[in-house]
């Protein structure tokens, strides 16, 4: 999906391919350059090829879960930022263990509303595209 | 004999005879009286040498006669005869007597007898015509004397070992009684030695016998605790005291028994006074006294109502528990129909159980709803059993109410949060496939709207989006997904009430009510900004609840102190229908509702958790007053968070 070069402005993760789709497209309406992945282990590996600047994913999916995901990010691309979302409460509890283990992530409580989530990706890496161009 | 001057043969004779009478009498001391007349008749026959001689003492008690005589039979009968016509003259009498039967008359001298009250005499015959001589009337004249006095020695014997015997028999009566008495009889002496205890006694001091005990000290036998207070009282008795006492005792083979004993004074013989004492063995009755105080006290301090009835079901014992359960006092409650504790709709339940009672059956654990003074319905367990009088005839019931009120709420809360638990489950299952779902369509709705050109298609788009939110809403708080993770953040508590406000307009606007906001100072505090979140949604939705159609609701955000500290106030006020008194106490329990169909009885309580965790304060003002009610909550939340503890289970998820 990446059209361009450049590495993408965020990487959107759900294995719930339609949330994944509609967020991507609602986040490039806002002209960030978005990528979509639909595991974490799909994600992680894209982003060891090309980081984004965030990351908003998903927790729980298949074989790599959202909080792996960002821990390993944290660990290995700290300047990605990560967004977690999740409609389910056993995440608090994966949250915690991360928690306890040093990490501290944002959760977002699904469903978010676009408008909601928009104000807190600009707050996060400005407004798109990427990267801003440098004022003068 | 004549007048004849006396020869020195009769002056030897006189004073010899006046000698053995002057010393024979002596020997009359003591002496019975009859034996003392026979004695004195025989010395007068010998001594003055006569025929005849007697001796008549008589009264209406007693008479006393002898007679001694060798050839002069009837002697005494005749000079009683001759001093019956001389009219019993009190001066010595001197006649001839002749009977037939005698060989010759008896010249006869009388000498009355001085006894106070009583005819005496002494008289002595002689068939020789010159008697009396003047000594002969001497003689007979200084026996009399004797006599006299020897009767009346002998007369004051009589007289003292009849007393002496009277004493005896009095006294032997007197011991036959003390000593066949159930009860302890003794005498105890001022020092304490057992002078006389009778066959009770022994028993009590588990003597085998009279000679086990008598003599031993008292003082011995009794309790080491009592033994001073024995004294004591023993002394002033000893002193003149009537008194009585308790103590205990222990006897000669270890039991220990409590006495009760009353006493008296008692002077004895030898002049000391000693304690005569009736002592009852109280241990039965004590040990008794002690069981129904025991019970009583019981019965008294119990936590459960304790009530007995008659047969009619008239209560005739109320305890402090059935007060504190029942409201009612004993006097309020004695003499009155049980029935008044009974809902109405129950009242068949006491024929019931007076049934079952007359049968003499117990009812146990019977679980039933009782009414109390000030209406109140109660949950009760009862336990009733039969009370019988001594002949074994059932005359009541006694009744055992425990107030299972509490124990029942728990079970209902339990119950309550089985249940939360299990929707808890299930909301955790159902959470994912609900907010994907909903996220997509979200996404979808919100592209769909960015798309359109048609301006009715927009505003479509726009209330589903609306209606989503809402959607969204519900299942966040339902399904308890305020769940937040980050920790403590920075929190403009204005900024945030207005922006999260919005989501109530719908629900409010529904209800026609209107929500205003007051924010005096967007005060920055640091706080765990989801539970915020929750914390005003709780109040505000409470508010929404609570308000009539057309109500209002004011939400004012401002910055506060508390004991120097700087923080903020928030409240939210409505014009709703204000809490209930009744209602008041239970308002931050969990699982608390008013909403029976909608409340999780969870909301109020969840908010209180959230401030305490967050060192703040909420306060409640109410009022039901029609016209003027409304409820307003303040919360006071500090600025710096120092320390915000670990989840303390403040939310939905951890309550389930």
């Amino acid at each position: 999906m990446n059209l361009t070069n450049n590495p993408p402005d965020i990487l959107v993760v759900d294995d719930e391919k339609r949330i994944a789709d509609t967020l991507a497209l609602i986040l490039r309406s806002k002209d960030y350059l978005v990528t979509t992945a639909y595991n974490g282990l799909e994600a992680y590996e894209s982003c060891r090829k090309v980081a984004p600047r965030l990351v908003i994913t998903d927790v729980v999916m298949p074989q790599m879960n959202g909080v792996e995901l960002a821990m390993k990010l944290r660990l290995e691309i700290p300047e990605c930022s990560v967004l977690l979302f999740s409609g389910q409460a056993s995440t608090a509890d994966m949250l915690r263990e991360a928690n306890e283990r040093g990490f501290e992530f944002e959760l977002l409580a699904k469903p978010v509303h676009p408008e909601q989530l928009l104000t807190r990706v600009r707050e996060l890496i400005g407004s798109g595209p990427s990267p801003a161009p440098p004022r003068n | 004999m004549g007048k004849a001057e006396p020869t020195i043969r009769d002056l030897q004779r006189v004073i010899r005879d006046l000698v053995s009478l002057a010393t024979i009498p002596a020997s009359w001391i003591g002496r019975e009286e009859r034996h003392v007349a026979e004695s004195a008749a025989s010395l007068i026959l010998h001594t003055l040498r006569v025929d005849a001689a007697c001796v008549c003492i008589a009264s209406s008690q007693h008479s006393i006669k002898a007679e001694k005589t060798f050839a002069y039979a009837g002697f005494l009968a005749a000079v009683n005869e001759l001093q019956a016509e001389l009219s019993q003259n009190a001066s010595p009498t001197i006649e001839t007597l002749t009977r037939p039967a005698w060989a010759v008359p008896l010249r006869v001298l009388i000498q009355p007898i001085g006894i106070a009250g009583e005819f005496g005499f002494i008289a002595a015959g002689c068939a020789s015509s010159g008697f009396p001589s003047e000594a002969d009337s001497l003689l007979l004249s200084v026996t009399a004397n004797q006599l006299s006095v020897a009767f009346q020695t002998a007369r004051l014997l009589e007289d003292k070992r009849a007393s002496e015997q009277a004493a005896r028999e009095s006294e032997e009566r007197f011991r036959a009684i003390v000593d066949t008495t159930p009860e302890c009889v003794k005498l105890v002496a001022r020092d304490g030695a057992l002078l006389h205890i009778n066959s009770a006694g022994l028993a009590l001091v588990e003597a085998d016998d009279a000679a086990a005990a008598i003599g031993r000290n008292v003082y011995d036998l009794i309790a080491p605790e009592d033994r001073d207070r024995f004294r004591v009282f023993n002394e002033r008795v000893c002193d003149g005291e009537r008194s009585s006492l308790q103590f205990d005792i222990i006897g000669l083979k270890g039991s220990r028994r409590k006495m009760e004993t009353q006493a008296a004074p008692l002077r004895t013989a030898s002049g000391a006074t000693v304690q005569l004492a009736i002592t009852h063995d109280v241990t039965e009755r004590s040990r008794a006294a002690e069981a129904r105080h025991r019970l009583a006290a019981i019965v008294e301090s119990s936590d459960d109502a304790i009530i007995s009835k008659d047969l009619r079901g008239i209560v005739t014992s109320w305890n402090r528990g059935a007060e504190a359960v029942f409201g009612y006092r004993p006097d309020e409650m004695i003499g009155q129909p049980i029935l008044r504790l009974i809902p109405p709709e129950l009242h068949n339940d006491e024929s019931r159980i007076l049934q079952t009672i007359c049968r003499g059956e117990r009812i146990q654990h019977f679980e039933t709803v009782r009414v109390t003074k000030d209406g109140r319905r109660i949950d009760v367990s009862l336990t009733i059993s039969p009370v019988r009088d001594d002949s074994g005839r059932i005359v009541g019931a006694a009744k055992i109410a425990r107030d299972i009120s509490q124990r029942k709420d728990t079970e209902r809360a339990l119950r309550t949060t089985e249940r939360l638990a299990s929707v808890g489950r299930l909301a955790a299952t159902v959470a994912h496939e609900i907010n994907n779902p909903l996220e997509a369509v979200t996404n979808l709705v919100y592209l769909a709207r960015k798309a359109t050109l048609r301006d009715d298609v927009r505003e479509f788009l726009s209330n589903a989006e609306e209606e989503l939110e809402r959607v969204a809403q519900i299942t966040k708080q339902t399904l308890g997904f305020y769940r937040e993770t980050k920790g403590i953040a920075t929190l403009q508590v204005g900024s945030t009430v207005e922006s999260f406000i919005s989501v109530f307009s719908r629900r409010a606007r529904n209800k026609d009510a209107t929500i205003r906001t007051d924010i005096h100072a967007d005060v920055a505090i640091e706080a765990v900004p989801g539970e915020i979140r929750q914390l005003i949604g709780n109040l505000v939705a409470n508010s929404i609840d609570a308000v009539a159609p057309g109500g209002r609701i004011a939400v004012r955000v401002a910055a506060a102190q508390r004991g120097g500290e700087d923080g903020v106030r928030l409240t939210v006020a409505d014009d709703g229908h204000g809490i209930p008194e009744k209602v008041r106490a239970h308002l931050f329990q969990p699982f608390f509702t008013t909403k029976r169909d909608v409340g999780t009885g969870l909301g109020l309580w969840v908010g209180k958790s959230i401030v305490d965790k967050h060192r703040g304060s909420i306060r409640l003002r109410t009022s039901t007053r029609p016209g003027r009610s409304g409820t307003v909550f303040s919360v006071f939340l500090p600025c710096h968070a120092t320390s915000v503890p670990e989840d303390t289970g403040a939310t939905l998820q951890q309550a389930v």
